[in-house]
């Protein structure tokens, strides 16, 4: 055990020596959530940016004016949408052609006529396709404001056809009906109402810095032991591995020992990770300080597993080295570490449970977001070693086999 | 000398696709990337639903009839819940974009005119600020046929005898004649259009097109970079030394390693637009000339800033490290992994700064806009700014030991 263990933390300190796996393990996992969470952090709140818009106002009636000050100027919307006003349609093409804005609406003139004459008409509304969502945002809240503003007129309307269907009121009437029941209805508000803000209430403000600290650790853990491993043939290229042969040193000790120093390295990343992201970026990793080392432990087996199995099913460093990297990514991508998993189609949902990735994020997440403790993350580590065991026995069964 | 350099030049190449692994990231390694990320986007494809969870409490039929209102907005997917701790559950657990609830007493309230809320229920972990304006939207439009169904029955009462038990019967008329007043389109229309050369129905539409041209950017940065980084291992061996020994002008050698790197480069984009235009579909455009602009553009600046790195660090896994950190980084900020239109203004800025920023925005012009090799002029004239730039410290600072 003992000798396990010292060939262990001899790899450690050699990795701790090498300055490009210092920038590789921990400099880039830092500056990739650094990043991540700078980008993403408006999404994850309630004005995610804002959209600089053009409008031609044609029309300068009362409704367009509504739309404007009211709809775009009001309190809700007004710090969101930065509004330029252009004199024709062509300024907005050019200017969405350059994409200085996101969109460009445009009223018609004659258009509140329309309306209070109970006419058709329409908004257009032109959309960068660089700024597709952001246009979209806008369309959305266009369309919002013809709803309020059909709402009298379909009332009043549908009363009147149907009573003059059902032949109630003359046709004289009709003039009068109409400004009575128009002034009747004012104040009627909209009575199927949204609650938007339901599961926000009772907790704290998610972090995107929080989402990418746990995404990108785990998925530089696989970077972690891959390096590992692949010291595992740089050992044999410089014939080390042969000189730990010669010592009073069994086979079983010298693999143990090896995947000890791949299991000790990754650790000591992540808790690096951990402790730097929760001083400096202000990541909250749970209440739960059992639940974070259970966690951590058993992701980290898993990967050492992942990363034992790819050197026993790889030739060279070379090898390792450039399919690590990319299994690690992929994994990373599928497991969620970039882009949320809800935005993914069916198949790749199903793909990224495959993945050790998806089950630590899941697992830490129970941990930040919904106050889990050592009971409610075990069925995500129990996954973990779960699949940290099968790893591990095919991979040290398959180094025996070349003879390691 | 033309000859000197063109050897020069084919060993270099030969170097670098004689690693197998180095193909992988070359090729391979991109084409998986880019196929992955073009079937999911932020927050989706057009092709792709958001999967919207849906708990009918409701005693009556209009909980229903929402339901088919809001199926009818395009982008998401409608899917049935049948209880609410595990639709919450499910939110959680990211299998639902959100979920929608539904209240007991939701048609018996529409039918009285009083007031009834629907919740949705999120996760911490989504952004759903796209979803809750088309939720409210189709929640404004039963409000306004419920609206319509009390106050003319209020007003046919006023002048007929409306019994009792045909009450609701004749609410539910009304209510229907006034959601006709939407079809087939809202009287007061929302005519949408986005200003590219295809037409696209959604919203939200960036899967392959807009992934093809920042990930081919993205890997070829890392291409480039990684050809430069083969060098330090040329540095290390001395071979590179070596070459000072033979009656070579120390030019000649210096810009034949660079032109490797640059036709690594370009041959690597080539192949990848080869791949977007016939395998993904992803149209490159109608101004071949100016895809080749910024292409060469592109590769050149980024050759550039290989040999720099190259330059700069002293062991080749030092290299490999920076290579693969500075193009996944610079390209985050430029803005090959996400639209930039939603990172913050400052960020935004940044991206300006990095060479990625200039051939992606070049591309779209061609791609999306659908504009031609004028409008890529000024993307053109930065990147060769940033090329001679680089390319000149390179040769300046170039190391042969």
């Amino acid at each position: 055990m003992r000798k396990m263990f010292l060939i262990g933390v001899k790899d450690v300190r050699i990795r701790a020596r090498d300055r490009a796996s210092f920038i590789m393990l921990l400099a880039m996992p830092l500056i990739l959530i650094l990043v991540l969470g700078m980008a993403f952090q408006p999404l994850w709140t309630d004005k995610p940016f804002t959209i600089n818009i053009a409008v031609l106002n044609e029309d300068e009636g009362e409704i367009s004016n509504i739309l404007i000050n009211d709809v775009f100027g009001s309190d809700e919307l007004k710090d969101m949408i930065k509004i330029s006003f252009v004199k024709s349609k062509e300024e907005i093409i050019k200017s969405i052609n350059k994409g200085e804005i996101a969109a460009g609406v445009v009223i018609e003139k004659g258009f509140s006529e329309s309306i209070v004459k109970g006419e058709n008409t329409k908004i257009n509304v032109y959309g960068d396709p660089e700024q597709t969502i952001k246009a979209g945002v806008v369309k959305n809240i266009v369309e919002s404001f013809t709803l309020e503003v059909l709402k009298r007129r379909i009332i009043v309307e549908t009363a009147l056809d149907f009573l003059h269907s059902e032949n109630l009121i003359q046709p004289s009437e009709i003039q009068n009906l109409i400004s009575t029941w128009l002034s009747e209805i004012e104040s009627k508000e909209n009575i199927v109402l949204v609650n938007k803000e339901t599961e926000k209430k009772d907790t704290k403000n998610p972090l995107a810095m929080e989402y990418y600290a746990v995404g990108m650790g785990i998925m530089y853990l696989l970077f972690a032991t891959n390096s590992g491993a692949e010291t595992i043939f740089t050992e044999k290229r410089i014939k080390t591995f042969d000189r730990i042969k010669v010592a009073p040193v069994s086979e079983k000790e010298i693999i143990g020992g090896k995947l000890f120093g791949i299991f000790l390295v990754a650790l000591l990343q992540f808790v690096i990770i951990i402790i730097f992201t929760s001083i400096f970026y202000r990541v909250r990793w749970g209440n739960s300080i059992p639940g974070i080392i259970l966690m951590t432990l058993s992701s980290v087996l898993a990967f050492s597993g992942l990363s034992t199995l790819l050197a026993s099913l790889t030739k060279s460093e070379e090898q390792i080295g450039n399919i690590g990297p990319a299994l690690s990514m992929i994994f990373g991508f599928l497991g969620g570490a970039m882009w949320p998993v809800y935005t993914f189609p069916g198949w790749m949902n199903i793909a990224s449970k495959l993945t050790p990735n998806r089950w630590a994020l899941d697992g830490f997440f129970n941990l930040m977001y919904d106050g889990g403790g050592v009971i409610s993350i075990l069925p995500y580590a129990l996954v973990l070693l779960g699949m940290a065991s099968i790893f591990f026995s095919i991979g040290v069964f398959r180094l025996k086999l070349k003879g390691v | 000398m033309l000859k000197k350099n063109f050897y020069i030049v084919l060993h270099s190449l030969k170097i670098v696709f004689r690693d197998r692994g180095t193909l992988i990231w070359l090729i391979l390694m991109p084409i998986i990337w880019t196929t992955l990320i073009g079937t999911m986007s932020i927050p989706r494809s057009g092709n792709e639903k958001i999967p919207v969870g849906f708990l009918n409490r409701d005693k009556g039929i209009y909980g229903e009839t929402f339901k088919s209102t809001l199926e009818k907005e395009k982008g998401i997917e409608i899917i049935g819940e049948s209880d609410k701790a595990n639709m919450k559950d499910r939110v959680k657990k990211s299998e639902l974009f959100v979920g929608l609830l539904i209240p007991e007493n939701f048609s018996e309230n529409l039918m009285n005119g009083k007031s009834t809320t629907i919740e949705i229920l999120k996760s911490e972990k989504s952004f759903s600020y796209f979803l809750d304006e088309l939720i409210t939207k189709t929640a404004n439009r039963i409000s306004i046929d419920a609206l319509s169904a009390n106050f003319t029955l209020e007003k046919l009462r006023e002048r007929k005898i409306i019994p009792e038990e045909q009450k609701e019967k004749v609410w539910r008329e009304i209510f229907q004649k006034a959601d006709t007043s939407f079809e087939p389109t809202s009287p007061i229309r929302v005519e949408y259009n986005i200003l590219s050369v295809e037409k696209r129905d959604e919203n939200i539409p960036i899967g392959m097109n807009a992934s093809s041209p920042g990930f081919a950017v993205m890997f070829v940065m890392m291409g480039v970079l990684f050809a430069a980084a083969a060098m330090v291992g040329e540095r290390h061996d001395k071979t590179l030394a070596r070459l000072l020994t033979t009656p070579t002008r120390k030019f000649s050698i210096i810009s034949g390693k660079m032109f490797g790197f640059f036709l690594i480069g370009f041959i690597q984009f080539m192949i990848l637009i080869i791949f977007g235009q016939f395998i993904l579909r992803v149209n490159w455009g109608n101004s071949p000339i100016g895809v080749l602009l910024l292409t060469i553009s592109y590769v050149l600046s980024v050759t550039g800033i290989g040999t720099l790195l190259s330059v700069f660090v002293r062991t080749s896994a030092q290299a490999g490290a920076f290579a693969v950190l500075i193009s996944i980084v610079t390209s985050m900020f430029g803005g090959a992994w996400w639209p930039i239109e939603i990172v913050p203004k400052f960020m935004q800025n940044v991206a300006r700064f990095t060479p990625q920023y200039w051939a992606i925005n070049g591309f779209n012009k061609i791609i999306t806009r659908g504009f031609g090799t004028m409008a890529i002029l000024p993307n053109f004239y930065v990147l060769i700014i940033f090329s001679i730039v680089t390319l000149f410290f390179a040769v300046m600072l170039f190391k042969f030991e």
